[in-house]
């Protein structure tokens, strides 16, 4: 007797409530992201990047139910899908750290670094030539 | 529209033993795949963080110029096209091959939503000057690095498009596959791996639709 195929699931049901997880979690991330957090100026706490990390757990949240359940990670019989998948952000994790201790230490290290990036600028040569007439607003 | 012929079974390939083998041998393949296409949008974050942190001004600045409606509507097209390809995978299982269709052109549908959404995007970058480098030509910025975000805008966005187009190939060969081969309970290894594709296209717009449109 065929079987059903793993890695999937079948249920028309818990598909829906996903999606409508998905979208909810979504609005969450909008709505945090208007709030005006910004304003209430508490000074033991920076309340910009509370939201910053409010909405970055949000999007953790989306993409562990997208690969759970829309790629199926959660019905599969053998975890080996699933060690490559979190395997990939292990590795980018790991290169978030190191980027993160570049950018932050490098220039104590080597003072020319700062100016590296300092290139010229076409944002000031444009303001230069147009002037506020040919604003984009 | 009436067939030709109708669709048959699919018959396991010689070197598999059986159609559920064959199918987790493919679909291990292209989890393979996917890790090395979640790499190279890894590394472009990577970049992303790196010009975020050099330059949060022009990442805010630059960002207040993006249109939240038309990123929220996108973010709704994706999510809407990922269960429609999911419901195509599920509708396979049950042997129905018309809501296998549905579901695809469904997919289609959001998928073409999503680039039309894009193109309005794009045509106002264009038209205002806001372009990566030496193509800059807009005026009243006041960071004098706020080229550097929308440098970093599109080629993430545009990387993505061209996934979301390849994608879009995949449920194009998806619904040809359909009219030769009967999807069953026990294949549908197409429909199945397109939609894991597809999956990805969300999983790297669910993180950049905070990063470019929100964060900041």
């Amino acid at each position: 007797m065929e079987q059903n195929l793993p890695g999937h699931t079948y249920d028309f049901k818990v598909l829906l409530r996903v999606y409508i997880s998905l979208l909810a979690l979504a609005g969450a991330m909008i709505v945090v992201s208007l709030l005006p957090l910004e304003a209430i100026g508490l000074e033991w706490i920076d309340l910009h990047v509370l939201k910053g990390l409010v909405i970055l757990g949000l999007s953790i949240a989306m993409v562990s139910v997208t690969a759970g359940f829309l790629m199926g990670l959660k019905y599969e019989k053998s975890k080996l899908n699933t060690i490559v998948f979190l395997g990939n952000f292990a590795f980018l994790a790991l290169f978030i750290t190191f980027m993160w201790a570049d950018v932050n230490f490098r220039g104590l290290l080597d003072p020319s670094f700062e100016k590296q990036l300092n290139w010229e600028s076409p944002v000031i040569k444009a303001n230069e030539a147009g002037g506020e007439a040919g604003s984009h607003e | 529209m009436a067939e030709l012929t109708a669709p048959k079974e699919h018959e396991v390939a010689h070197h598999f033993d059986d159609l559920e083998q064959e199918f987790e041998s493919h679909k291990m393949g292209m989890w393979l795949f996917l890790a090395s296409e979640i790499m190279m949008f890894g590394a472009l974050l990577v970049g992303g963080f790196i010009l975020m942190y050099r330059f949060p001004g022009a990442f805010a600045e630059g960002r207040a110029h993006l249109d939240l409606r038309l990123g929220a509507i996108n973010t709704f097209f994706l999510l809407t096209s990922g269960f429609t390809m999911a419901l195509a995978a599920m509708y396979g299982q049950r042997g129905d091959q018309a809501k296998v269709r549905r579901s695809l052109w469904l997919s289609l549908l959001f998928a073409a939503g999503f680039l039309v959404v894009k193109y309005f995007e794009y045509a106002s970058k264009f038209h205002h000057g806001t372009l990566p480098g030496k193509a800059w030509t807009a005026t009243g910025f006041t960071d004098p690095h706020a080229h550097v975000f929308f440098g970093f805008y599109f080629s993430a966005t545009g990387l993505h498009v061209l996934h979301v187009l390849i994608g879009m190939g995949l449920m194009i060969w998806c619904l040809l596959v359909s009219r030769k081969v009967k999807f069953t309970r026990s294949y549908i290894t197409p429909v199945e791996l397109s939609g894991l594709y597809w999956a990805l296209i969300d999983l790297v717009w669910i993180v950049l639709f905070p990063l470019l449109y929100l964060v900041g």
